[in-house]
């Protein structure tokens, strides 16, 4: 039975804050762990329980036994002792808690609600920017069903549980209010701080363990095994009251609560994010119909994603599907929509390159090349191939790297079919093509990215290392059948019957005429990588004056490709 | 003591001397290697703490001051007679600036102003210089302003990987997944990390700095700072280098402390700028 409590006492506030300083220490990396957002550094949980531990030191130093004393010396303790910036929330919920204790030697469930109040309003007021889904919507919701139920109750035991079950509910929330917290399948890290906080405040009240209800309750919450939580989460077939989980983004002229007061009626689970032209919606509905169509008064809809939640759950029951989401149902596609959904859906240009191989492929694609076309030498894509590439790009405006002397009629005949504004840049081969797409910066007018790209391209010499397949005198230069060529800019310089030897001797010649800073080696599918690493290292010994570097091109035909800048 | 009290955080990366000549006072960050907690610049010089990151396996984590401790800084101001300036970094990558304007607000919010530079290292420093000398809060306060908007920063790293590990790689983070080396010069723009231009090869990233940052001082009379982490030799030849290319009054030459290093890495430079005080 409960015990008959009217009055929180000094002695009590003691206990409760060296419970919570325990508890707190014994789970902070457990909370580390859950650490997301706003940077996945993993440090709240010891943050908090640093902070807190120098509250509950300053609180043992006082021999008081008033409350408001006390609260007074746990508020001095975490200001001074507070890291990071949960630390400095949780002493500014410390010291609201201690302004409305201030001169209070006991305190009533009144006295307690108005604290928590207060607490939650300085915490929001210390944080510049107040972010939903954090430790600050926890203790916000904790300090509204305190008020709540101080109507009610006059045991601060009673009273507290009631706290306690709406925080931890507040906390299971935050799933869904962050996109980062959806993504990783976790509640946010300060708000289980503040959780772990009132539950172990909450364990010295009562002599006894925790009841039943509330230990169901903080097993809902994830700790470290957020693929168990996705299957606790699946709620079963008949208790899915809105059948419809449907997500969207509006662009527009958006009023976020205009819109959250029209669907609020449609469904539960409603979370409308976002600003004056953005907004991301999502809600379990039984008409995501009606939904769409709210939405489409407001603006564009972009990411539309409706799923049958039933039919996730029947289909998980049976064991048809993995479960890899923590996020209580599942979405066929992204699971939530973020920034970069949006920015896809609408971006301003892109680029198409032409190249030869996975190492070029993977490169290209590194430097923000949207569409890598394979092609090249021997198989040269088509007009109707670079169209389709073209088309393909999420964007209006679109840069085009033939890459090779050979794709660059195709690649301008393509440009003019396209019913976008294409841009060609005539790189003659993939060095010229590399520092082109190295200089590629989408935050500029098209014209200058441009500019710059074709400057860039100008700025390299290009060497590649191939073979013969038949005797011949090219460029003034006697070739034997099988014979290792190097070409400089497509000119045949030296040949020769060895690999090592040849490309040693073309790369010299590249470096005499020219003062180079870089020189990138791009060894072909035929050559080994040991192979590559024995060369670079000769060559660095011979030149050390330019840096080199090497990387896996994998193109066929051309033993090295060498970009001197 | 008459004027405006000065106070800053470690992250400003302030050569001590400079620091007291100024009559500035510096609130430390924290740093710590597991369990060891050092503060910035206090018990932790910049040397040891490289050897250290170099040496250990385990990335060390910094936290902002608490409010407490901007607190007692102010209220001992405060007591003597004394305004206070506070300019810190960027509110983006720390919650310095929001402990000091808690502090501000609880000691005296009339007293004691808190500037956000957006800005970090000796560019906080820049601001702070900018403010210091002043009679008025006002005077010091628009001192500050006028030396955020003017202030030039652009900086390189030997790898992107200490930026992209601590979260604060801002516009920089598209260049992570590259399988070629980028050396990007890099700014702040905002208060967060963007990229000035895209560079491969560290000698030409460098040389493109330079260039980038000569088109943009042109022949202004500026007052610069060329900061190292744990790469003097490095930092002396570009301070030199700066030194012939453009007209100066002040130039400084310091270390990247703890905190920052942490989040940019040994081996980072920086160039640190603003118009020369009383040249434009």
């Amino acid at each position: 039975m409960g015990l008959e409590r009217d009055f929180l006492t000094g002695s009590m506030f003691r206990s409760m804050i060296f419970a919570a300083a325990n508890r707190l220490n014994q789970e902070k990396e457990d909370i580390d762990f859950l650490n997301v957002y706003p940077v996945p550094d993993g440090d709240t949980g010891t943050n908090m329980a640093l902070t807190l531990l120098a509250a509950a030191q300053e609180v043992e130093k006082s021999t008081s036994t008033s409350v408001g004393e006390l609260a007074q010396a746990a508020a001095k303790g975490s200001l001074m002792g507070a890291r990071g910036n949960s630390g400095v929330i949780l002493s500014q919920l410390l010291r609201g808690f201690a302004q409305v204790m201030q001169g209070k030697h006991t305190a009533t469930v009144h006295d307690l609600s108005r604290a928590l109040q207060e607490a939650s309003a300085m915490a929001y007021k210390a944080v510049m920017r107040p972010v939903e889904g954090t430790m600050l919507t926890v203790a916000r919701v904790a300090a509204e069903a305190g008020k709540q139920a101080a109507r009610r109750e006059t045991n601060v035991v009673a009273w507290f549980e009631a706290v306690l079950r709406a925080a931890s509910k507040a906390l299971a929330e935050t799933k869904q209010m962050l996109p980062a917290l959806a993504e990783a399948g976790v509640v946010d890290a300060g708000g289980q701080g503040v959780l772990t906080i009132f539950m172990g405040a909450y364990s010295s009240m009562e002599q006894h363990e925790a009841p039943v209800l509330l230990l169901a309750a903080a097993e809902d919450i994830p700790r470290t095994n957020t693929r168990a939580l996705a299957v606790s989460e699946i709620r079963p077939m008949e208790s899915i009251r809105f059948r419809y989980c449907t997500e969207l983004v509006v662009r527009g002229e958006v009023s976020l609560d205009e819109l959250r007061k029209t669907l609020q009626p449609l469904g539960d689970s409603l979370l409308v994010v976002g600003d004056e032209e953005t907004a991301k919606i999502h809600v379990h509905t039984n008409h995501p119909g009606r939904v769409l169509e709210i939405c489409c008064g407001y603006g564009e809809m972009f990411a539309i994603d409706i799923d049958n939640m039933a039919e996730q759950n029947r289909r998980i029951n049976s064991a048809e599907l993995p479960i890899d989401r923590g996020n209580g149902h599942m979405h066929s596609g992204s699971v939530i929509m973020t920034n970069a959904d949006i920015d896809e859906a609408q971006k301003k240009m892109g680029v198409v390159a032409v190249s030869l191989g996975e190492g070029w492929k993977s490169i290209f694609q590194g430097l923000g090349v949207d569409v890598v076309l394979n092609g090249g030498q021997t198989m040269n894509p088509s007009t109707e191939e670079l169209v389709e590439a073209i088309e393909q790009v999420p964007a209006k405006e679109v840069i085009v790297l033939p890459n090779n002397k050979n794709v660059l009629f195709a690649a301008e005949q393509a440009a003019k079919m396209a019913k976008k504004d294409v841009v060609v840049i005539p790189t003659p081969g993939l060095a010229q093509g590399v520092a082109a797409a190295t200089a590629y910066d989408d935050k500029l007018e098209l014209g200058e990215v441009v500019e710059r790209m074709k400057s860039a391209s100008q700025g390299v010499v290009s060497g590649e290392v191939t073979y013969s397949v038949r005797s011949t005198t090219t460029d003034g230069v006697h070739i034997n059948e099988r014979d290792f060529i190097g070409l400089e800019q497509g000119r045949v310089v030296v040949a020769g019957n060895e690999l090592i030897s040849t490309t040693k001797e073309l790369i010299r010649r590249l470096l005499a005429k020219r003062k180079a800073e870089l020189v990138s080696l791009f060894y072909g599918k035929d050559v080994i990588k040991t192979a590559a690493r024995d060369l670079l290292q000769q060559l660095r010994a011979e030149f050390p004056e330019p840096e080199w570097e090497l990387y896996e091109g994998g193109q066929p035909l051309y033993y090295y490709l060498v970009a001197v800048e | 003591m008459a004027g405006i009290q000065i106070v800053t955080d470690s992250t400003a990366d302030m050569p001590k001397a400079v620091a007291e000549a100024y009559d500035i006072k510096v609130v430390p960050l924290s740093v710590s290697f597991g369990d060891e907690r050092y503060q910035d610049g206090v018990d932790l010089t910049p040397e040891e703490y490289y050897r250290r990151l170099r040496r250990e396996p385990i990335l060390p984590r910094t936290s902002q001051p608490a409010p407490g401790q901007f607190a007692e800084v102010y209220q001992e101001a405060i007591a003597n007679g004394r305004q206070v300036l506070s300019v810190h970094i960027s509110s983006k990558l720390s919650g310095t600036y929001q402990a000091a304007s808690l502090a501000a607000e609880m000691v005296d919010k009339e007293n004691i102003k808190v500037v956000d530079t957006l800005s970090v290292s000796m560019g906080i420093g820049l601001v702070a210089l900018a403010a210091a000398g002043h009679d008025t809060l006002s005077e010091a306060q628009k001192a500050a302003e006028t030396a955020k908007e003017q202030l030039g920063l652009f900086f390189l790293v030997d790898t992107l990987e200490y930026m992209e590990k601590n979260g604060r790689i801002g516009r920089a983070a598209s260049l992570v997944g590259s399988l070629l080396q980028i050396k990007p010069v890099l700014t702040f723009v905002d208060g967060t990390v963007d990229v000035v231009e895209k560079v491969r090869g560290t000698r030409r990233a460098r040389r493109r700095m330079l260039e980038i940052f000569k088109e943009r001082v042109g022949d202004t009379r500026i007052d610069f700072a060329v900061m190292h982490a744990d790469a003097k030799e490095e930092g002396m030849d570009l301070l030199a280098e700066v030194q012939d290319l453009v007209a100066y009054d002040k130039s400084f030459l310091g270390d990247v402390g703890p905190t920052m290093g942490s989040h940019s890495g040994p081996g980072t430079l920086g160039l640190v700028w603003r118009p020369a005080l009383g040249s434009e």
